[in-house]
C-alpha cells in the first residue's frame, strides 16, 4: 500500500520554497536595480545632460584625460578648470606614474597648486592613483581598492580619486575646496578608457 | 516497491531541493564572507600582532642607537583606550613622545632620546615635514641632496589623509631602508633617492614630502675596525688617508675601484687652515668622513665630508692638546676624541664624545699613568673602545671601555711616537709602532686574538724599510689591514695585509715632520 503522505510537497515546505524562492527574487531584483542605477550613472556622466543632473548636480561639461594613462575624468562645473601634474616620487615598475596630482586654476593664486606636491607641499587639491589590483595600504594593510571605494577599473588598473583638502599649504576658501573636493569626488566612478 | 530504477522518489526530491534552498540561503553566503586571514604577526605583519608588542628592540636597528617600536595592533587608529607615552628629555624633564604607537611617537622618541629635540615634534604624519623643529633642517622632495639614517622621511596622503612619517635605517646608494611605527611591516626597502627626489613604485596613496635631517652627522652604519689614525674606510673597496703637509695643510687621497686617485689640498677648495699635527680620521658609515687635528692656538679641529653634500669647514672644538688627536666610532653618529692634554702633571689623557652632540672635555677615568705620546684608539664594536699610547716608560700601555673604564696595562716594548691601531672583528686588535731600533727597519707590531696578547715582532717582508712615524691603520674587513706610515723622506708609505704580508708602497706625498 503506498503512503500518500510521501506524494508531492505537504503545505509547510512548500510555503519554505516559495519564500526562499521570493527573497532570491527580491534579492536579485535588488541587485539588479543598483547596479543598473551605477551603469547607469557611469554612463550618463559623459554625457551634457547626465541622469544625476536632475539630483541637484550639475552637468559635466568637460573631461581631464589622463595622458600618460589614457583615462579621462568627467569634470562638473564647479571643477572645469581642473588640470593635473603627475607625481614624480610615485612612480609604477612600468615608468608611469601611479599618482597625478589634481588642481584647479582658479585655486592656485590662493597656492593650492598640483604642481606643489612635487616639491614638498600639500598643496593640491587631490589626487588620482592608479593601483594594482592586490596592492594594500603600506600603513593600514587593507587593500586600497577597499580604502578607495569610489573608482574603477580600467585596463587592468583601478584608479579613484583620493582627497587632499587637508592641505596646509592651500589657503583657498574652504567652502571652495569642499565644492571642488565633492565634485572630484562624485565622478570617481565616472572615470572612463579616454575617447580621442 | 517505493523506487523505480533511476527515478528518484518524490521525498528525494523534496530533500534534494530542501537541502540546495538551505546552501543556497545558509552555507553559500557563509562562504562568501571575507576571509580573516591568520595575520601570523612578526615584524612583517605588525597587523597580527597585539598592539604593544615589541616588534624590534633598539639594539636591532641603527647599528644598535634605535630605539624600540611597537605594534598597534591589527588597526591603524589609535588604540582605545588611548594611551600617551613620556620619556625624559636630555633636560631630564618628561616629555610626551606621542600615543602609542603611532607612527609620529616613533620619530619624537628616537629625537627625544637622542637629545636631538627636547620638546614634542607635533602634527600627524602629514604634518611633519612643515612642523620640524627650526633646530632641524629640512629638505622638500625634489631638492634632496641627501639621505642619511636618522633622518625622518615625512609622506602626505593616506586613507585617512594624516600621512606617515618613517625614519630612515640604512642607505645603500640610492636605496633607503626605512623603519616605521604602525605599518604592516617594520623595515621597507621601497624607496630610493633618484635626482633629488624620493621615488616609490610602493606607497600607493602617500606623497613623499621631503626629509628632515637629524642634527649633526649621519648613522650610517660604522666598518668594524675603525682606527683613530690618518686613515679611515667606509667600505672595503674604500680608503681615505690625510696627512698635514710640510704646508701645514691636510691633504687628502683616496682609494677606490679606480685605485688611488690625485692628493687635494684641504677640501672644499684649498680651505687651508694651518695644521699643527697629524691628521686623525673615522668613518662612521658609507659616505661619511670625520677629520681631526690641532690647530695653531693647540684647539681641536674638526671638519666632515658626507657624500652628496660634500666638505665642510673646520671647526673648533676648544681644548689643549699636544700632538695628534685620535678619534673612534663604535656605533653611528658616535665619535669618541682622545687626545694628550697640555697639562704638566696628573693625568694627561683627554677625552670628549659626540653622540648628537658635543660632551665636555673629561680626563679618562681611571688612568694610573701618564702617556708620552698621543693615544690612538680603534673600535671592534659597540660600546668598546680599545686606547694605546707610549708609557713614560716608552712602553705600550693599553686601556679600554665596554661599558665602565678600565687601568691601564702595559704590553711592554720600547716605542718611539704615536701608535697605529686597527680592529678587523671584535676581539680582534692589531698595534703598530715605531720601535726604538735605531738600525734598519723599525716597525713593529702586535696583534690581540682569543683573548690573548702575542708577542712584539717584526713587520714581515719589511723592504728595509725605515719609518720616521706611523700615521695609523685600518681594517676594512676581516683579514685586512693597512697601515700608513712617514717614510725618512717625507713621504706617505703603504703597506698592507690581506692573508699575507706585502710589500711597502709610496704613496708618495710630502708630510710634515
Amino acid at each position: 500500500m503506498k503512503n500518500e503522505s510521501q506524494k508531492g510537497f505537504n503545505i509547510i515546505e512548500v510555503v519554505i520554497i516559495v519564500a526562499v524562492i521570493g527573497l532570491m527574487v527580491v534579492g536579485g531584483w535588488w541587485i539588479y536595480q543598483n547596479n543598473r542605477t551605477k551603469v547607469s550613472d557611469a554612463a550618463g556622466s559623459g554625457t551634457q545632460n547626465n541622469s544625476s543632473a536632475g539630483q541637484g548636480q550639475k552637468p559635466d561639461v568637460a573631461y581631464l584625460k589622463v595622458k600618460e594613462w589614457g583615462i579621462q575624468l568627467p569634470l562638473s562645473k564647479e571643477v572645469n578648470d581642473a588640470y593635473y601634474v603627475a607625481s614624480v616620487s610615485s612612480v609604477g615598475k612600468d615608468g608611469l606614474p601611479n599618482a597625478v596630482f589634481l588642481g584647479l586654476k582658479s585655486l592656485d593664486s590662493f597656492g593650492c597648486t598640483a604642481d606643489g606636491a612635487n616639491h614638498g607641499k600639500d598643496s593640491a587639491v587631490g589626487a588620482i592613483l592608479r593601483i594594482t589590483p592586490g596592492e594594500t595600504d603600506e600603513v593600514t594593510g587593507n587593500l586600497l581598492m577597499d580604502e578607495y571605494t569610489n573608482g574603477v577599473t580600467v585596463d587592468g588598473y583601478y584608479y579613484a580619486y583620493q582627497s587632499l583638502i587637508k592641505n596646509d599649504s592651500c589657503n583657498a576658501p574652504l567652502a571652495a575646496l569642499q565644492a571642488s573636493d565633492a565634485a572630484f569626488m562624485s565622478k570617481g566612478k565616472a572615470i572612463a578608457k579616454a575617447t580621442d | 516497491m517505493r523506487l523505480l530504477r533511476g527515478v528518484p522518489s518524490a521525498t528525494m526530491i523534496k530533500a534534494a531541493v530542501l537541502v540546495a534552498t538551505l546552501i543556497g540561503t545558509i552555507i553559500l553566503p557563509v562562504f562568501s564572507i571575507p576571509k580573516q586571514v591568520d595575520a601570523g604577526g612578526g615584524i612583517d605583519n605588525t597587523r597580527g600582532d597585539d598592539w604593544n608588542t615589541e616588534e624590534v628592540a633598539g639594539s636591532a636597528w641603527l647599528d644598535g642607537a634605535g630605539v624600540s617600536i611597537y605594534s598597534n595592533g591589527s588597526s591603524a587608529a589609535v588604540h582605545s583606550p588611548q594611551k600617551d607615552n613620556y620619556i625624559d628629555n636630555s633636560n631630564g624633564v618628561s616629555t610626551k613622545t606621542g600615543i602609542e604607537w603611532q607612527c609620529v611617537e616613533l620619530i619624537n622618541r628616537l629625537y627625544i632620546s637622542k637629545g636631538w629635540i627636547s620638546d614634542r615634534w607635533s602634527g600627524d604624519g602629514s604634518q611633519m615635514f612643515d612642523n620640524a623643529p627650526t633646530k632641524l633642517s629640512k629638505e622638500a622632495d625634489g631638492n634632496i641632496t641627501y639621505v642619511s639614517p636618522g633622518d625622518v622621511i615625512a609622506m602626505t596622503g593616506g586613507a585617512d589623509n594624516a600621512g606617515h612619517v618613517a625614519i630612515v635605517a640604512a642607505v645603500s646608494g640610492s636605496s633607503i631602508k626605512i623603519a616605521s611605527q604602525n605599518t604592516t611591516s617594520v623595515f621597507n626597502s621601497a624607496i630610493s633617492l633618484n635626482n633629488k627626489t624620493l621615488t616609490t613604485a610602493s606607497w600607493s596613496g602617500y606623497h613623499m614630502t621631503g626629509v628632515i635631517h637629524h642634527p649633526g652627522p649621519d648613522l650610517p652604519s660604522p666598518p668594524a675596525g675603525e682606527g683613530g689614525g690618518n686613515a679611515a674606510s667606509w667600505a672595503p673597496d674604500r680608503m681615505d688617508v690625510f696627512y698635514n703637509g710640510t704646508d701645514s695643510h691636510m691633504w687628502h687621497n683616496w682609494h677606490d675601484g679606480a685605485g688611488w686617485h690625485a692628493y687635494e689640498q684641504d677640501p672644499p677648495g684649498g680651505e687651508n687652515v694651518t695644521l699643527t699635527s697629524q691628521v686623525a680620521a673615522v668613518s662612521w658609515g658609507s659616505g661619511r668622513l670625520d677629520v681631526f687635528a690641532r690647530s695653531q692656538s693647540a684647539s681641536l679641529l674638526h671638519k666632515w665630508f658626507i657624500n652628496g653634500a660634500g666638505w665642510s669647514h673646520w671647526e673648533d672644538l676648544g681644548g689643549c692638546i699636544i700632538g695628534a688627536p685620535t678619534v673612534g666610532s663604535w656605533v653611528s653618529g658616535r665619535l669618541d676624541i682622545f687626545v694628550q692634554g697640555c697639562n704638566d702633571t696628573g693625568i694627561n689623557m683627554h677625552h670628549r664624545w659626540y653622540d648628537g652632540s658635543w660632551h665636555s672635555w673629561e680626563v679618562v677615568p681611571n688612568l694610573s699613568a701618564r702617556i708620552s705620546s698621543p693615544p690612538s684608539v680603534v673600535s671592534w664594536g659597540t660600546n668598546r673602545l680599545d686606547i694605546f699610547a707610549r708609557g713614560e716608560g716608552a712602553d705600550l700601555i693599553h686601556n679600554w671601555y665596554d661599558g665602565s673604564w678600565h687601568g691601564a696595562d702595559s704590553q711592554g716594548g720600547c716605542i718611539i711616537g704615536q701608535p697605529a691601531v686597527s680592529a678587523w672583528s671584535p676581539g680582534r686588535l692589531d698595534v703598530f709602532v715605531e720601535d726604538c731600533n735605531t738600525n734598519g727597519p723599525n716597525v713593529s707590531y702586535k696583534y690581540y686574538a682569543s683573548n690573548a696578547w702575542q708577542p712584539w715582532q717584526t713587520i714581515p717582508l719589511n723592504d728595509n724599510v725605515t719609518v720616521t712615524s706611523m700615521l695609523g691603520a685600518i681594517s676594512s674587513a676581516d683579514n685586512r689591514i693597512d697601515i700608513f706610515a712617514r717614510g725618512t723622506d717625507g713621504v706617505m708609505q703603504h703597506k698592507w695585509y690581506d692573508n699575507i704580508w706585502n710589500h711597502w708602497e709610496s704613496l708618495s706625498g710630502s708630510i710634515a715632520p
